[in-house]
């Protein structure tokens, strides 16, 4: 990753006929980078993804890829590809074929083809399986086939759609790490779309909260989660504790912030409500006279506490928000 | 009793149990009713010597095969048939296609007013429509002409044609075309690599409609086609007036056949999936 703008976006505006969609959005992604558009549904950053990928025109603002614009062109002449949620792949062609019909559109003699297949068939882990149909394989493995299909055409920006979002937990952990892989040995940029947002903190190298069609923060995964820039991105990311200590004002502190002590004083004190063990820690509910305040601890601390007990919370990192 | 006790319906109804009993009764005779008639025709077709008070023809014969092959005006109705039907279902594939596929992408005001349209043209008896095609066609000298009849067959498939290839191209996922365009496929080739292979089915089952539909087409072709272009169905009303019972039942059947051989065909597209999904108004 170097500090070239690859793909840049600038003062983008696309709104639809209800009156949803994005209004002047502004985005820099450098080479090799990856960046993470995050948000709920309809907060518009598939909307964003389609208007670079061309399945969506911008009403106004310019999208700019190594300098160029490419606002105008249609989809096919773009120098991007686009990896969907799901019908990735066409189910009327075996697995060779879909990978080399862009291949054979842009007119790669046959024995290239073969090899590039190939090549890129070892790199997503799906070696032998050019005979198959997409029907034949998992959801999983077609969304490889489908990153392999973008990768043979050596696209300068990736983009991807939600697409682990149809797959089963542990499948998505294992694609993401590989994607990731992928990405940094070939030094791709990509822009990848998702509402997870553990997703998002363990991809990105830059990530993009949105909410109703702005942008609410851009930064690194430790900025968006250690310093986030309004309450709407606190509660997005992560767990998050909001303490209504004045009218108006929240105390905002993380669970894993709070140090727990017997007896009171503290920050804030409370009675313990509840202990839950969730595997490698626990949390523990505590009851205090702003609402309940959940913290996190280690197995070990938290034997030392029984419901019912007071307890004194002490807080660490803990940011101020107004409504 | 005779070794035959068995067959006797008071034998059958304990076994079967009363209300059985009368179901399959019931079934009997509507099969009688409904296959009967056909069965007549084919036993007839194919009958050597045969006459009353004989059930059954007492010889089979081809005789009347090559009676009906060796009418020059029933030979020539049976190519005029099969042109018809050939070429008014590529026509219409070439007209309706494209608009189906409009039909099925794009989101436009009047969309559904227009799919409702093509649905009218089947609600009412055609004879109104054809009697006010009459009118025009005679103003435009279509009147006897090989376009006038094969417009004629084209206007009976019309919501065939588009209805089911809209529905079928609806089905295909928006994704799959757009990953295609992303991969650098213009809109022509999408359409053609990868939006009609995949909408195959719905369309083969909308062909299927038209051919057999065009091979029945009667009225209209009576009132438009004469005197040069009588297809089979024109034929068969001189057929059943004029030739022997033996005859007409061999012409019948070299109607029914191919619209028997198609279906057989084309058995494995006919779903209720592809069917319902062609009925939507989308």
């Amino acid at each position: 990753m170097n500090e070239t703008i690859k793909l840049e976006i600038q003062n983008m505006t696309k709104l639809y006929k209800n009156g949803d969609g994005v209004k002047n959005i502004n985005l820099k992604v450098r080479q090799g980078e990856l960046m993470t558009l995050l948000g709920p549904s309809g907060c518009g950053k598939t909307t964003i993804l389609r208007t670079i990928g061309g399945f969506l025109e911008c009403n106004a603002g310019a999208i700019l890829i190594d300098g160029k614009d490419i606002a105008d062109l249609p989809p096919e002449k773009r120098p991007t590809a686009m990896v969907f949620q799901s019908y990735n792949l066409w189910p009327h062609m075996t697995v060779f074929d879909n990978l080399a019909f862009g291949l054979k559109l842009r007119k790669v003699p046959k024995a290239e083809i073969a090899d590039r297949i190939l090549d890129v068939l070892n790199l997503v882990k799906m070696p032998g399986t050019e005979k198959k149909y997409p029907n034949q394989m998992s959801g999983g493995q077609q969304q490889r086939i489908a990153i392999a299909r973008s990768l043979l055409l050596k696209p300068e920006v990736l983009l991807l759609d939600e697409p682990f979002s149809a797959l089963d937990a542990k499948i998505r952990m294992q694609m993401r790490e590989e994607l990731r892989k992928i990405q940094t040995d070939l030094d791709i940029t990509v822009v990848f779309v998702t509402h997870d947002q553990e997703e998002a903190m363990a991809l990105s190298d830059s990530t993009v909260v949105m909410n109703k069609g702005s942008i609410e923060q851009i930064g690194s995964p430790y900025e968006v989660y250690h310093h986030p820039a309004s309450r709407y991105v606190a509660d997005f990311i992560g767990e998050m504790n909001f303490i209504e200590t004045q009218a108006g004002m929240h105390t905002a502190v993380r669970p894993e912030n709070i140090r727990v002590e017997k007896g009171g004083g503290g920050d804030l004190e409370g009675q313990v409500r509840n202990i839950m063990m969730l595997g490698h820690y626990t949390e523990m509910v505590v009851q205090t006279r702003f609402g309940i305040v959940k913290a996190f601890l280690s197995g070990s601390e938290a034997d030392l506490f029984k419901r019912g007990e007071h307890v004194a919370l002490y807080f660490s990192d803990s940011r101020q928000f107004s409504e | 009793m005779s070794s035959l006790s068995f067959l006797s319906p008071r034998h059958i109804s304990n076994t079967l149990g009363r209300k059985k009993f009368w179901e399959v009764i019931l079934l009997f005779s509507f099969l009688l009713v409904f296959y009967g008639p056909l069965l007549y025709t084919l036993v007839l077709a194919f009958a050597g010597q045969y006459t009353y008070p004989d059930v059954l023809p007492r010889t089979w014969s081809l005789q009347w095969w090559q009676y009906v092959l060796k009418q020059p005006a029933l030979v020539k109705s049976m190519l005029y048939s099969f042109q018809f039907a050939i070429c008014s279902v590529i026509l219409s594939l070439l007209v309706c296609l494209p608009a189906a596929y409009v039909l099925a992408r794009y989101k436009f005001t009047g969309r559904r007013l227009i799919m409702f349209t093509f649905l009218i043209g089947n609600a009412f008896p055609k004879i109104g429509m054809y009697t006010s095609m009459g009118i025009i066609y005679y103003k435009v000298g279509l009147m006897g002409s090989f376009m006038g009849v094969l417009l004629i067959h084209m206007l009976g498939s019309m919501m065939q044609m588009i209805w089911l290839p809209a529905g079928a191209f609806r089905s295909v996922p928006v994704q799959q075309e757009e990953a295609a365009r992303d991969v650098g496929a213009g809109p022509l080739r999408t359409f053609f690599y990868v939006t009609l292979p995949m909408a195959w089915p719905g369309i083969a089952v909308a062909c299927m409609f038209a051919f057999i539909g065009s091979l029945g087409e009667s009225v209209g072709t009576l009132m438009v086609g004469l005197p040069t272009y009588r297809t089979m169905m024109v034929e068969m009303y001189g057929v059943i007036l004029d030739y022997p019972a033996t005859a007409g039942a061999v012409f019948s059947m070299l109607l029914i056949l191919p619209n028997l051989l198609l279906i057989l065909v084309m058995r494995k597209y006919i779903g209720a999936e592809t069917m319902s999904k062609g009925y939507k108004m989308g």
